[in-house]
């Protein structure tokens, strides 16, 4: 019986494609509102001395070396100054090309990967085509299986180190946004956002952790899981767990869908509240300046709001710089791990014409629960990219509400 | 997890345990009663694997999740609070700089309307909380409308610039002070015009206003 993973794959590019789009805007309109920034180099520097980044600083000089070198800047200030001033383009196009080339390079380092499972399902076709040959039908069936059985430990392993991969980035995105969010919570309370910085300070960590915890422990293992399934599914069309396979994938899918959905929800309202408290807040004390102080009393909260903007050009430049850093954590791994899929679903097809149907759906049951892997890790990084941008948009909306 | 995991290591064996018997049986009957009974292993698996999820404490786990992962820990809201409020301090001091100034440009520029006085400069006190106005301070020049006094060292100021300070607080009731410089009467009613219209363009007490004469 043909596994039936083909229909599944298309709905998990979706959040892929969401992901790519909204960090394209994201990224290609970071330069215009850096550009904004109406203070001289001098009190930018003072300003992001104000700041404290050392764990964050410290978290980016761990990361990998290919990571540190898509950087535009190692050093975290210089990096936050830089997007502040509009001293670093981020260009589109370069980044497309960039991503591109590495795509690329991975396929050509997995191409080994494709060999040896080519090889080997070519290996299993002829042994079948050789049962007749054997004296007894069954030592071609054994020798044929064992080779099924070395091709599938192959590409277990392998599916394994992407599933750890995948469970490494979760943690490693988990605490880079647990360094991230109290700088962005203090220019938060700086900006006059103490109300949702109080509501999001608990919200927010316990929801990324929780997050993070349960796509880590929960939902990738449930897809290794699936995976395994539907691999021993194909060691016999006669003993099928296809449908118990399709179960867990479907729990690890329906989880992930409630989980961003509780998570979204819960971030999106809670912000808009605290960010109309603070608002309310900023405009009675403004209202009494104005009205009681004649002339002149608009003067004072004219000049705090020019300050206050300010800040929140800080803050959004801080907002970007984690939206990149976010971002560089997770497309390495990711494009490892697409290509990974790429790499089994080619490998599906070429063998599909030799003749070996287990063989060829096996593969492309693994390609098809990586890229549901791929989906899982993406995920993760969309929500966080999410939000910091709720974050960063509530600083923006509590100041225009002013 | 662990329950699940030993599951599916469970089912697997089974599978393959299986397939091998599978290969090994002769056609016939036999083969059906091995595939029931293979399947019976996996369910009665399945059933093991739930009774030992319904039976354990199924909230044991639950405050793992939201646990810090290796070990890092959160910054308090507090230090937040702290930071945050400490960088906003900041902006309403530098705003409050920005305001001081742009309040003693406008009372130079009100100063100047009278023309029996040449204003130098002009300060504003605020409020350290609620940054309302507190006093403003105008400095004029004694004798630029007048002839010249020459200079001695008998009335040289501290500093021996020759300028003393000519304080009025509250224009028309105290008397100008200073020991170097006299103003003249129309200078003394110039002043006390300024600050009446300082203190009445600001809404503030004519004894906050100060006029200084250098």
């Amino acid at each position: 019986m043909p596994l039936k993973s083909d229909r599944k794959a298309g709905p998990h590019k979706k959040p892929l494609h969401l992901f790519l789009l909204v960090l394209f805007i994201f990224l290609s309109t970071a330069p215009t509102l850096a550009v904004a920034a109406p203070e001289s180099p001098v009190e930018w520097d003072t300003r992001v001395n104000d700041l404290d980044m050392v764990e964050i600083q410290r978290l980016v000089n761990r990361m990998d070396m290919e990571i540190q070198e898509a950087l535009p800047e190692s050093d975290i200030k210089s990096l936050i100054v830089g997007l502040a001033k509009g001293d670093i383009p981020l260009q589109p196009g370069e980044i497309f090309n960039q991503s591109l080339q590495y795509i690329f390079r991975e396929v050509v380092a997995n191409s080994t990967l494709l060999a040896k499972l080519v090889v080997l399902a070519i290996i299993c076709a002829v042994l079948h085509n050789l049962t007749g040959a054997f004296e007894k039908g069954t030592t071609g069936q054994l020798t044929h299986m064992v080779a099924y059985m070395v091709l599938v430990t192959m590409a277990v392993g392998s599916f394994g180190l992407a599933v750890q991969l995948g469970r490494d980035v979760v943690d490693k995105m988990v605490v880079f946004m647990q360094a991230l969010l109290p700088l962005l919570l203090t220019l938060l309370v700086a900006v006059g956002g103490i109300t949702s910085a109080a509501i999001f300070h608990p919200l927010v960590f316990i929801t990324i952790t929780a997050f993070g915890t349960i796509m880590k422990n929960v939902v990738l293992p449930l897809i290794f899981f699936a995976a395994v399934l539907e691999i021993v599914s194909g060691l016999s069309k006669e003993f099928q767990v296809s449908r118990m396979a399709g179960l867990l994938k479907g729990v690890a899918m329906g989880l992930m869908g409630l989980m961003s959905t509780i998570f979204l929800g819960v971030m999106a309202i809670q912000g808009v509240a605290g960010a109309v408290g603070d608002s309310l807040t900023y405009r009675t004390a403004k209202f009494a300046t104005d009205t009681f102080i004649p002339v002149v009393g608009g003067v004072f909260s004219d000049a705090l709001g020019a300050i206050i903007r300010s800040s929140l050009l800080m803050k959004n430049a801080v907002g970007i710089a984690g939206v990149l850093i976010i971002a560089l954590i997770v497309v390495v791994p990711l494009v490892k791990i697409i290509t990974m899929a790429f790499i089994y679903k080619l490998a599906g097809a070429v063998i599909q014409p030799v003749g070996e149907d287990n063989i060829s759906d096996c593969l492309n049951a693994l390609g098809n629960n990586l890229i549901t892997v791929f989906a899982a890790v993406a995920m993760v990084g969309l929500l966080f990219f999410f939000t910091i941008a709720i974050v960063v948009g509530m600083g923006n909306f509590t100041v225009m509400l002013h | 997890m662990d329950v699940l995991r030993q599951l599916i290591q469970t089912i697997v064996v089974i599978v393959i345990l299986a397939v091998f018997l599978e290969m090994l049986l002769p056609q016939g009957d036999m083969r059906r009663y091995v595939k029931m009974v293979m399947g019976l292993l996996i369910i009665v698996a399945v059933l093991q694997s739930v009774a030992g999820v319904i039976n354990s404490d199924l909230l044991r786990d639950i405050p793992d999740v939201t646990e810090a992962p290796s070990g890092y820990h959160p910054v308090p809201l507090e230090d937040i609070m702290a930071a945050g409020q400490s960088l906003s301090d900041a902006n309403r001091q530098e705003a409050a700089q920005q305001y001081g100034r742009g309040i003693a440009r406008q009372v130079m520029s009100l100063a100047a309307l009278n023309n029996d006085l040449q204003v130098v400069d002009a300060s504003v006190q605020l409020h350290e909380n609620t940054n309302e106005i507190s006093g403003i301070t105008v400095f004029c020049s004694s004798g630029v409308n007048q002839s010249p006094t020459p200079t001695t060292e008998d009335n040289a100021g501290p500093d021996g610039s020759g300028i003393q300070p000519v304080i009025i607080s509250t224009p028309g009731a105290d008397k100008p002070g200073g020991a170097g410089v006299q103003p003249t009467a129309t200078e003394m009613q110039a002043a006390s015009d300024i600050a009446g219209l300082v203190a009445n363009f600001y809404n503030l007490q004519r004894e906050q206003v100060h006029i200084e004469f250098q």
